[in-house]
């Protein structure tokens, strides 16, 4: 690690596996096909919140291939990672519009799809409830009856009785002292729709209960660990009769993490006399059926000294975690405990309550619950600067952490090598030349602008969430990688793959990792999410690499006569410092060595090395201090707009994106990141939304009126941005990306609306008609004005003799 | 969407109202209905085949009987149902009002259609609700008098 | 019974690839009701794909030389056959030349994949509220032709689309192709329409005008925003009469956004429609005013 100079790290490496995509090669779950397989299909819910009084399937049997109907009550297991509230099928009640009721398990998906339609379910509807502000009422249905019976991680507070599956209270300082002393209070509520991940690949899953009591599953998914370790708890099957592999994933973006439909199609393979089962989601399925991003509700109340000091903030966060809300408890958390972002806040109250409703479940989402928060707080900064009458800029310079001092909201004294988020902020206003007004245009019924946010965010997980990787030498001195690291389009593996060939000498072609992830062949990694795969993988790495050295310089301190720390690997030699023809290749070593009359010593070189944080804790349940999380990577966003009056559209015209990555491993992967995230950040902040009716269908399950942004959509100029500021325990320095370049554009686009405008947007999506709403109820002049100049331009006013 | 309309009928009060009374008399006035069944006192389940333009599907539909006053010749009914990837449901009251030679029918119905009918064809769904309502009350008029 | 149709598969039926049109006529006449008409499949797949409709017997039109038919004729106006694409009218020079509505509408619809794919005649047998082809068609008087096998009939394509998936059309009908009169030389017309951040135009406009006879002649036929294509009769009123035509361009576009029964969907608000509809028309008028 002391080298300055790197053959691999911080190169552009184009990623290992481009060659098996773009050759249509790369093997998906979709892809499996196994001897006997059978098709299952879900039949789903018509009605938001019933019991279930029948369901008869004996129709449904006498289509030719089906060859058996399950339902929930022969199954009453109880799944989850946090929350632990799933059910496989129904029990007794629906709880949305979409829950599955039974599955049908058939020898082709056309009888199966047949099927289904014959399934007669009898419901006897109970009162739904769709609005977690209504939910919390105390009048309101009830949805989880049994609450108290769940099994939940201890990180979380449920209130059995009520529909709250978690209430996160965080205390700091006084808040009532706070507002005293303020000499501005904003007050604003903010609100978020349902959004869908929208991965290429939809969720499916192939599972094989073997008669001797193994199970052999295939899923697309982020992760295997938890897959297999909720299973064995709710399912009773021993961990190591499990096996979980994950082939080339088409996506996740957090909507793969946890736990899938592994466990459901695991016990339709042993009811359907244990012959694999292949279930797959249709598109609509993903928007109804599977889990989303959560609604959000967001009431802040914020007090700012004149002299632009942040001094009390008083936050409600409310989310609508539908019908299941076993991720999305976790969500509710991180939500709470980033509701500071980049800020020095002396005095806060977070309150934030997930709640469930009649809703499709919801689950994580690219950013888990920081998106929400920064939509919150980085419009507060702008409003409290205008208030106060300073620039955006200048609001956040006297209130940005400063590293090595700063504590934050949870009481955890950030790092003194955390990062940079001034040099953050100076980068971006520099990028988008934030002190050159923007352009005057020719329709004078369009104006542009600019905007800016800045946020930062680290993994959301437990504090034991561990990682490990063993890599074991060929007799060539090729190296596989063994490691459960997902690989779902992030990039994370070529990175890794990078630091074994850098750190053995290697060309990247000798360093394979397996694209199958495996529960059994593969180490142990509590999950990919939360843009944590890189450092603590990566640690896990190079601790792996420590070990393999150790042994190899072992041997060859013998061989060569020469104390081991004198020696150095390079080019896939090991080396006396100094002396570089007395050397040894690896291939001579990684087996053992023998010597010229046959004795060997050695053998063959295995390395191991785990992550496993030692800082990190539980949050205290009474005032949420303590230390969550293993690094804080910062960031911002600054976006140009051109805002069209008349008819309320947002042209995105330039993206800057900046992150403090502490150092790039592969810069191409990060440029290709931060154009992925930039893209996924202004689809949700411009267009997304899925949209339910009053009888909690979702009205839009379908790309063609659930819009995602499409090429003409995007800006012309998208510039990324990184800094290295390296962490010293993260791999070369290095943290966390994936997640980041998402949170910054929704709230720097209604930034520089607000400022150009006045107009406030709470709401997302900011399409036309939203714009066009809050620019009528608040700025009905500016729309008046618009149109003047637009038949002034035209001359269209009618010429009077 | 919210529906009403009287109907006369020149039938006392209490024949109109035991025949309402019947499931099996009143379902087999029902347009397109293809099959059905009785069950637990008065819940009713069918098939009912649904034409709108060329959209056509079959949707399994069922009827509860929610309350039933004979004092008041009052009686209220949920129908719900699905097919053709949507779902409805309606809240049914019906009041008898005894005038001269006959019986005032007055019904109102609330309507909800979820689902790609509901969005696609929305326009054209009231048109035909009161389609299919005339249909069926003409169908009980004639049962009724002849 | 499920929520919504979460379908991979199409139900059962029976494919025929007549070779001729006499030949798909009878296919028609056997199955009547039974059958439906496959062109491009665009419409057709995805409403069985939804089950929405559930033929038992498709019949693709794809193989019948004479419905591919694209021609004009001066003095006559242009034939579009029942299975000419999107693609193949944007590339048709005369399209582009005399009737720029339909060129630009064509030429906006969806992407290039389902341009390659989707029928104009298939567009407007789709009978869907908020699709492209329909404005123009109706702004130029066009008329679809069909045949059954004892009769062939003509329809304005204004009547022939009567709601949301409702046509003018009889079991053992086919619709083989449309007719759009000839344009008069100084006629002008245009499309414009809005759908920033849908799929779908929010509101559509073909505009056509032609001023060059003693009578003005302007037509302003409006999609998306009710259950079919409507002409806002009352804002061509104001634009046909006396005056510069530039100074009467406000008032039409209110009246326009004020005269017509507009809908609420999952799209679009009924107010917003309202108020792009007069954007719009403002828009297109004024590009139309100018460009001539």
């Amino acid at each position: 690690m002391e080298k300055l100079t790197f053959k691999y790290i911080g190169k552009p490496i184009p990623p290992y596996d481009g060659f098996y995509k773009v050759t249509g090669t790369a093997e998906y779950t979709f892809d499996i096909e196994l001897p006997g397989m059978l098709y299952a299909k879900l039949v789903t819910s018509t009605v938001p919140h019933a019991r279930i009084k029948k369901i008869d399937f004996s129709k449904a049997l006498q289509i030719p291939g089906v060859v058996k109907v399950v339902t929930g009550k022969d199954f009453p297991y109880r799944v989850g990672m946090y929350a632990g509230d799933r059910d496989l099928l129904a029990i007794d009640k629906v709880r949305w519009v979409g829950h599955p009721v039974a599955a049908v398990i058939a020898e082709s998906l056309e009888a199966a799809e047949k099927a289904i339609d014959l399934v007669d379910v009898e419901y006897e509807e109970l009162p739904a409830v769709f609005d977690p502000l209504e939910a919390l009422k105390p009048d309101a249905p009830l949805i989880h009856e049994k609450m108290e019976e769940y099994r939940h991680s201890p990180a979380f507070n449920p209130i059995p009785g009520t529909n709250i599956a978690n209430k996160f209270t965080l205390v700091r300082g006084d808040v009532e002292k706070g507002f005293r002393e303020a000499d501005v209070i904003i007050e604003e509520q903010f609100y978020i729709p349902h959004v869908s991940h929208c991965y290429m690949e939809v969720q499916n899953v192939v599972a094989h209960y073997h008669l001797d009591g193994t199970v052999e599953i295939w899923t697309s998914w982020q992760n295997v660990a938890p897959i297999r370790q909720i299973m064995a708890l709710s399912l009773g099957i021993p961990h190591n009769k499990i096996i979980v592999r994950i082939p080339y994933v088409g996506g996740g973006f957090g909507g793969k993490a946890g736990l899938g439909w592994e466990a459901l199609v695991t016990i339709l393979s042993k009811e359907a006399g244990y012959r694999p089962v292949k279930l797959v989601l249709s598109r609509k399925e993903q928007f109804t059926v599977a889990a989303v991003r959560e609604g959000f509700y967001g009431f802040a109340k914020a007090g700012f000294r004149k002299d632009g000091k942040f001094i009390a903030y008083d936050v409600k966060f409310i989310l609508d975690a539908g019908a299941y809300a076993d991720y999305t408890v976790n969500v509710g958390r991180a939500v709470g405990y980033s509701a500071d972002g980049c800020y020095e806040i002396p005095n806060i109250r977070v309150e934030s309550l997930t709640v469930y409703t009649n809703k499709i479940p919801t689950t994580a989402l690219r950013g888990f619950g920081y998106p929400e928060s920064h939509w919150v707080l980085e419009q507060i900064m702008d409003r409290a600067a205008k208030k106060i009458g300073i620039d955006p800029v200048e609001i956040r310079r006297i209130n940005l952490v400063k590293p090595g001092i700063s504590e934050t909201c949870t009481g955890e004294r950030l790092r003194e090598d955390a990062g940079n988020p001034e040099k953050v902020l100076q980068t971006l206003l520099e990028e988008i030349e934030w002190n050159t007004p923007p352009e005057k245009l020719r329709e004078p019924w369009k104006i542009r602008s600019k905007g800016l946010a800045l946020f930062v965010k680290g993994p959301a997980q437990p504090p034991n969430a561990a990682a490990s990787a063993i890599l074991k030498f060929n007799e060539d001195a090729s190296v596989d990688l063994l490691i459960a690291t997902g690989n779902f389009g992030q990039g994370t593996i070529t990175a890794l793959i990078q630091i074994v060939a850098e750190e053995f000498g290697l060309p990247l072609e000798k360093v394979r990792v397996d694209y199958i992830k495996d529960t059994h062949k593969s180490a142990y990694t509590w999950q990919t999410v939360g843009s944590r795969g890189l450092f603590t993988d990566g640690i896990a790495i190079l601790k792996a690499i420590e070990d393999a050295k150790r042994q190899i310089f072992r041997v060859a301190s013998e061989v060569l006569r020469c104390p081991e720390d004198h020696l150095e690997l390079v080019d896939g030699e090991v080396r006396v410092k100094g002396k570089p023809w007395m050397k040894i290749p690896l291939q001579d070593i990684v087996m053992g060595y023998t010597y010229p009359n046959g004795n060997s010593i050695g053998g063959p070189v295995i390395g191991r090395g785990v992550f496993m944080s030692t800082h990190t804790t539980y949050l205290d349940p009474e005032t949420g201090q303590g230390n969550p999380t293993i690094f804080h990577t910062f960031g911002g966003a600054a976006v140009e707009v051109e805002i069209d009056l008349l008819t309320g559209e947002i042209k995105v015209l330039k993206v800057v994106q900046a992150l403090d990555l502490g150092k790039v491993i592969n810069p191409l992967l990060v440029k290709q990141q931060m154009n992925g995230g930039s893209l996924m950040g202004l689809s949700i902040g411009l267009y997304e939304q899925i949209k339910f009716d009053e009888r909690g269908w979702v009205v839009n399950p379908n790309f063609t009126n659930y819009y995602l942004i499409r090429i003409k959509d995007i800006p012309k100029e998208v510039v990324r941005k990184t800094i290295e500021t390296p962490q010293s325990d993260g791999p070369y320095g290095a943290r966390g990306i994936g997640e980041l370049t998402m949170i910054g554009i929704a709230p720097a686009i209604a930034n520089a609306v607000y400022r150009a405008t006045g107009v406030k947007i709470n709401q997302l999506p900011m399409n036309p008609e939203n714009l066009w709403k809050a620019l009528k109820e608040q700025r009905p002049d500016l729309f008046d004005e618009a149109l003047k100049k637009f038949i002034e331009s035209k001359k269209l006013a009618e010429v009077r003799a | 969407m919210k529906l009403e309309g009287k109907i006369f009928l020149k039938s006392r009060r209490e024949d109109v109202w035991n025949f309402i009374s019947e499931p099996v008399k009143v379902i087999e006035c029902i347009p397109g209905v293809q099959e059905y069944s009785v069950t637990e006192g008065k819940r009713v389940t069918a098939k009912v085949k649904v034409s709108i333009g060329f959209i056509k599907g079959i949707f399994n539909a069922s009827s509860n009987v929610i309350e039933e006053d004979h004092e008041n010749y009052f009686a209220k009914l949920k129908l719900s149902g699905s097919g053709a990837g949507s779902g409805f449901d309606a809240l049914v009251e019906v009041k008898l009002n005894e005038v001269d030679s006959g019986t005032e029918l007055a019904w109102t119905a609330n309507v909800n259609v979820s689902g790609p009918l509901g969005s696609l064809a929305k326009p054209m769904l009231e048109g035909y609700v009161k389609k299919i309502v005339n249909q069926f009350f003409d169908c009980i008029k004639y049962k009724l008098t002849g | 019974m499920s929520f919504g149709s979460p379908y991979f598969t199409l139900p059962d039926f029976t494919y025929h690839k007549p070779k001729t049109l006499r030949e798909a006529l009878e296919l028609l006449e056997k199955y009547g009701d039974e059958a439906k008409i496959l062109a491009g499949g665009v419409g057709l797949i995805a409403f069985m794909k939804e089950r929405l409709v559930s033929p038992s017997h498709v019949i693709d039109i794809k193989g019948i030389p004479e419905l591919k038919k694209l021609e004009y004729r001066k003095g006559e106006g242009l034939v579009i056959g029942a299975t000419v694409t999107f693609s193949e009218l944007e590339s048709y020079q005369v399209i582009r030349e005399k009737y720029r509505a339909l060129y630009q509408a064509v030429k906006l619809a969806s992407d290039s994949i389902i341009r390659n794919r989707a029928t104009l005649v298939g567009n407007i047998c789709e009978a869907i509220p908020w699709v492209d082809g329909p404005p123009p068609l109706i702004a130029y008087g066009a008329e679809v032709e069909i045949k059954s096998l004892d009769k062939v009939r003509r329809v304005p394509v204004a009547e022939f689309i009567k709601g949301p998936v409702e046509i003018d059309l009889e079991p053992g009908e086919i619709v083989t192709s449309i007719h759009i009169p000839d344009v008069p030389s100084g006629a002008r017309s245009g499309f414009v329409k809005f759908n920033v951040g849908s799929e779908f135009a929010l509101v559509n406009l073909a505009a056509y005008l032609s001023l060059n006879e003693e009578k003005k002649d302007v037509r302003l036929v409006y999609g998306a925003i009710s259950p079919k294509p409507v002409r806002a009769l009352e804002a061509e009123k104001i634009l046909s009469s006396e005056g510069d035509m530039r100074t009467l361009i406000i008032s039409a576009a209110v009246k326009a956004s004020e005269e017509l029964e507009v809908i609420s969907d999952v799209l679009a608000s009924e107010d917003f429609r309202r108020h792009l509809i007069k954007i719009l028309t403002m828009n297109l008028l004024t590009e139309l005013v100018e460009g001539g």
